[in-house]
């Protein structure tokens, strides 16, 4: 049937890609399919803490055995009937309370991020309780408003002024209008943004989404991400110091840019950088956090340099984002270290 | 008795040492309530489940009912997945139950409900067509891209990926390399295999097409 591989090559290029289901078929089945899962990683829970009672109740059947006669061990006393009977009646009783509690998981109160920062006018709906973001929630920010969220995995999604989002899961943001940012630090794990143009998949990746009434702007920063179109994929990555900046306009069209991952352009994400502990942690640790927010990168003067990066233990208190250009020079004059900051690097020395 | 015993002993292997352990694990992990292990199944296989669906019923709105049913049924018996057959096997069949269901209920009064390979005339009609490997697939039918997807999405997700790198994005071995995060001598390697698998599948596709 197949001559050779280039039969291979003509049918999937005829074939071309596997289409993918609507966003919002994607999302609706999303969200009915957690609520299913949190019930069944429930309903596994309560199964496995079952078995454990009864685990123990028949280590301790077997204990009492020891010393009984055989009589006892296989007489069922009328205690433990109705003991079975009682639990059976709980049992069921709890499950009709637990059971419509469980059925709202999946809707607007699945726990998808917790709120991290706001600075200036932000509107949340429905409003917050402790903090916590549940699946659906809408955020809108004004002309002055900043704000940053952080999801289940960890990712950080920081919102520009006049930016509007929705929430939909914990893997899927809805960017209305406005600009974001997201930090996604673990490679592993990825989440889907997705714009009236197409969607954005990262992998373990900085960038900013920027959608217009007329474009979608994706600039990198660190990584690599996926931006799916109608009929079109594109990576955008980071090279060199360069990340590429995409913009697409409503008729599909693609223009690519660069822009530097240490460029002025990523101030506005400062403030919502979270300070840095400095307690116990190391100067390399450090110099790491510090590398991600200014987007410059680390050059150690030697292995040696590195490994004593590694080993000297800071102390002391909080260190803000929008600092660091000033304290990181004088704060490493009290270890061995020296760090010079230039345009696109932090250079450090003995 | 000694069979008995022989065949028992078949089965304690059979399930202490999976064939897809990778699936039991992923599946392990979901019951945990692993929220990553959660959008790692999501994303592996939902929307082959969907083009699953789209290959037997016509309709996308059905399709998502459909599915729908199905995700919230595998996780329902989620716990009783043992890895016998691999998972992606195991979700559509149960995609495939919910289809015969579905159909039970509403396909006998709903003509807009109408699934492909219970259409005969179409089934005749797609049987009959060249596939394309004798130079007739430039059209795109839609049936021949429903085969090749279905026959994509059957494969390890990597030999899937590689494979619409390299021939529908027109990629070089060295930029798949760069996307994959692999050296190019892996990524020649991952190509032959898929290729391989590729083929193997779409003749199982097409086979399972012509007998219904």
């Amino acid at each position: 049937m197949f001559k050779d591989d280039d039969d291979v090559a003509h049918l999937l290029k005829a074939a071309g890609k596997r289409s993918e289901p609507a966003p919002e078929v994607s999302d609706k089945i999303w969200q009915s399919t957690h609520a299913a899962w949190l019930q069944a990683v429930q309903a596994a829970k309560f199964k496995n803490e079952n078995n454990a009672d009864n685990s123990a109740a028949n280590k301790s059947n077997n204990l009492s055995q020891l010393g009984s006669t055989s009589i006892t061990s296989t007489t069922k006393p009328w205690g433990q009937v109705w003991f079975a009977v009682a639990a059976a009646v709980l049992v069921g009783f709890m499950a009709f309370i637990m059971v419509p509690k469980l059925n709202l998981l999946g809707d607007n109160t699945t726990v998808v991020a917790q709120l991290i920062m706001t600075n200036g006018a932000v509107n949340i709906k429905p409003s917050l309780h402790e903090q916590v973001i549940n699946a659906g929630a809408h955020l809108t920010t004004q002309n002055d408003g900043l704000v940053a969220i952080q999801l289940t995995d960890n990712t950080k999604i920081t919102l520009a002024k006049n930016t509007e989002i929705i929430v939909a899961n914990a893997g899927l943001i809805r960017l209305v209008q406005g600009r974001i940012y997201v930090d996604s630090p673990d490679a592993n794990t990825s989440i889907i943004v997705a714009t009236p143009l197409g969607e954005i998949v990262d992998i373990g990746t900085q960038y900013e989404v920027n959608v217009t009434p007329t474009s979608l702007g994706v600039a990198m920063r660190e990584g690599v991400t996926k931006i799916t179109l109608a009929g079109k994929t594109l990576y955008g990555r980071v090279a060199d110091g360069l990340g590429d900046a995409i913009t697409v306009d409503t008729h599909l069209n693609v223009t690519k840019d660069k822009i530097a991952t240490a460029d002025d352009y990523w101030l506005w994400t400062q403030p919502a950088v979270a300070d840095f502990n400095l307690h116990n942690a190391t100067a390399h640790d450090l110099l790491h956090w510090a590398s991600r927010v200014t987007g410059k990168k680390i050059i150690y003067a030697s292995p040696q340099v590195q490994r004593t990066a590694e080993q000297t233990h800071l102390s002391g208190g909080y260190l803000a984002a929008q600092s660091i250009s000033q304290v990181l020079p004088v704060l490493f004059k009290t270890t061995s270290l020296q760090v010079v900051e230039q345009r696109e690097a932090l250079v450090v020395s003995e | 008795m000694l069979i008995a015993v022989c065949s028992n002993l078949v089965l304690k292997k059979k399930r202490e040492d999976p064939m897809h352990q990778a699936d039991v694990k992923l599946v392990q992990e979901l019951l945990g309530g692993d929220e990553a292990a959660f959008r790692v199944f999501y994303n592996t296989y939902f929307a082959r489940m969907y083009r699953f669906c789209r290959s037997r019923v016509s309709s996308d709105d059905y399709c998502s009912d459909i599915v729908q049913q199905s995700m919230t049924n595998a996780m329902r018996y989620l716990h009783t997945y043992r890895g016998e057959a691999s998972l992606l096997t195991w979700l559509f069949q149960i995609v495939r139950n919910e289809i015969a269901t579905w159909f039970k209920q509403y396909g006998k009064n709903d003509q807009h409900t109408q699934a492909l390979d219970a259409n005969a005339e179409l089934l005749a009609a797609l049987e009959s067509l060249p596939v394309g490997l004798e130079g007739n697939a430039e059209d795109g039918d839609d049936e021949v891209k429903l085969w090749v997807q279905t026959a994509l999405d059957a494969l390890p997700s990597s030999y899937g990926l590689v494979l619409e790198l390299k021939y529908i994005e027109g990629l070089s071995v060295q930029d798949i390399a760069l996307q994959m995060g692999a050296g190019e001598t892996a990524v020649q390697s991952l190509l032959a295999r898929a290729r391989k698998a590729f083929k193997e599948s779409f003749v199982d596709v097409q086979r399972g097409w012509a007998h219904g």
